[in-house]
């Protein structure tokens, strides 16, 4: 019975030690920014940004955009301060924040594929690509 | 004497346990009708013959513990075995892990993970809680984006539109400012649903004094946020436009 159980303890122990726990910890640790009312929704978005980066780096951020939201996501688009849009999507692309862009609302607005900033990917959809995500364990953001 | 030096022991032991042959056993009789000594011998043979059966007729019960060294030599082999079993499972899983956690690979421009449609329903909850026109309006265009997505892409999809607050004011009968569209988007859209929050309902009548009407097919549900958490829960994607 002594030998059993000390057998049963063998068989379990590895298990304590490898990090299975941490990849599920990965596998929840991220969120979907849900960005489509306009700029003022988007600074307060890179703001939200940057502050939750500043607590947890390891937080994978993707930030989804539609109709007007697309707008700090274009070519030499400003703040009202002046201040371009491009530095700090930039900054936090580098540190791994996707940025999208929803077909729909650049075909419906007439904006040139092109005249997005480098770092925004293209998805057919702004808001199938939000529901997408969180069927892939994304949490869900609305600044 | 040298009749009784014919036999060993051994021998007269095996004729007093019957397991010579036929032939051998003659010969010991031949010996024994002759030979007072020897039936002596092999009576004394025959007596302790009859002690140890008797001695041995009733033995206590054996435990049924397995004997130790067996239960050692397999111990080991067990151990070694679950060890095994343990690394390649983990090993196995691990793999599994890193798999699934692996990027797919994006085009540098587009991404067309959702261009595909999949065998599953998609199912959307859109959640509506500021009553402004502007606002209702965005609503409703996003909404009708969204099914005619769907239908493109000839994806299965059920969505609902879930309000509570001022984004009941949507499907107010006498005030809502799109009754005709919604009512449009309904017969278009089997799989889209307008569902009003009943506390709020309750709110309204109760705190505005204002008696509730609802557009025709808004359906009812007892709580808005309840009815979020439980779509949540079923799997339901969630979001406000």
């Amino acid at each position: 019975m002594r030998k059993f159980f000390l057998l049963c303890l063998i068989t379990v122990l590895p298990f304590g030690f490898i990090p299975i726990n941490a990849s599920h910890a990965a596998a929840a640790n991220k969120v979907i920014y849900h960005v489509n009312l306009g700029n003022e929704q988007a600074t307060d978005a890179l703001r939200n940004i940057k502050n939750h980066l500043a607590v947890d780096p390891t937080v994978k951020i993707v930030v989804v955009t539609h109709s007007n939201g697309v707008n700090f996501l274009l070519e030499g688009a400003e703040d009202k301060n002046g201040n371009p849009y491009s530095v700090p999507v930039a900054e936090l692309s580098a540190k791994g924040v996707e940025f999208r862009v929803c077909k729909i609302t650049l075909e419906r607005m007439k904006i040139d594929p092109k005249k997005a900033l480098p770092e925004a990917k293209l998805v057919p959809s702004g808001v199938v690509e939000v529901t997408k995500l969180q069927q892939e364990g994304y949490a869900y953001l609305k600044p | 004497m040298n009749q009784e030096k014919k036999f060993s022991d051994e021998h007269l032991n095996a004729f007093v346990d019957d397991q010579l042959t036929p032939e051998e056993k003659e010969q010991v009789y031949v010996c024994l009708s002759q030979d007072e000594v020897l039936k002596r011998h092999v009576c004394k043979l025959r007596q302790v013959r009859d002690l140890v059966n008797l001695a041995y007729k009733e033995l206590p019960q054996p435990s049924h513990r397995p004997l130790p060294a067996v239960r050692n030599k397999r111990f080991g082999r067990n151990l070694a075995a679950g060890l095994v079993l343990v690394i390649s499972a983990t090993a196995g899983w691990l793999l599994y892990q890193s798999a699934a956690n692996t990027p797919s690979a994006t085009a540098p421009e587009m991404l067309t993970q959702g261009a595909a449609p999949t065998e599953e329903i998609a199912k959307v909850l859109i959640h509506v809680s500021d009553g402004q026109t502007a606002h209702l309006k965005t609503v409703l265009d996003e909404v009708e984006s969204l099914m005619r997505f769907y239908r493109d892409s000839h994806q299965k999809a059920r969505v609902e539109v879930v309000t509570n607050s001022d984004g009941l004011n949507l499907l107010l009968a006498d005030k809502s400012p799109y009754a005709q569209r919604i009512h449009q988007m309904q017969s278009e859209y089997k799989d889209l649903t307008f569902v009003a929050c009943q506390n709020t309902i309750d709110r309204f009548q109760r705190d505005l004094g204002v008696t509730v009407k609802l557009l025709p097919g808004v359906v009812i549900t007892d709580s808005g946020v309840a009815q979020i958490m439980r779509r949540h829960h079923q799997g339901w994607a969630y979001l406000q436009v």
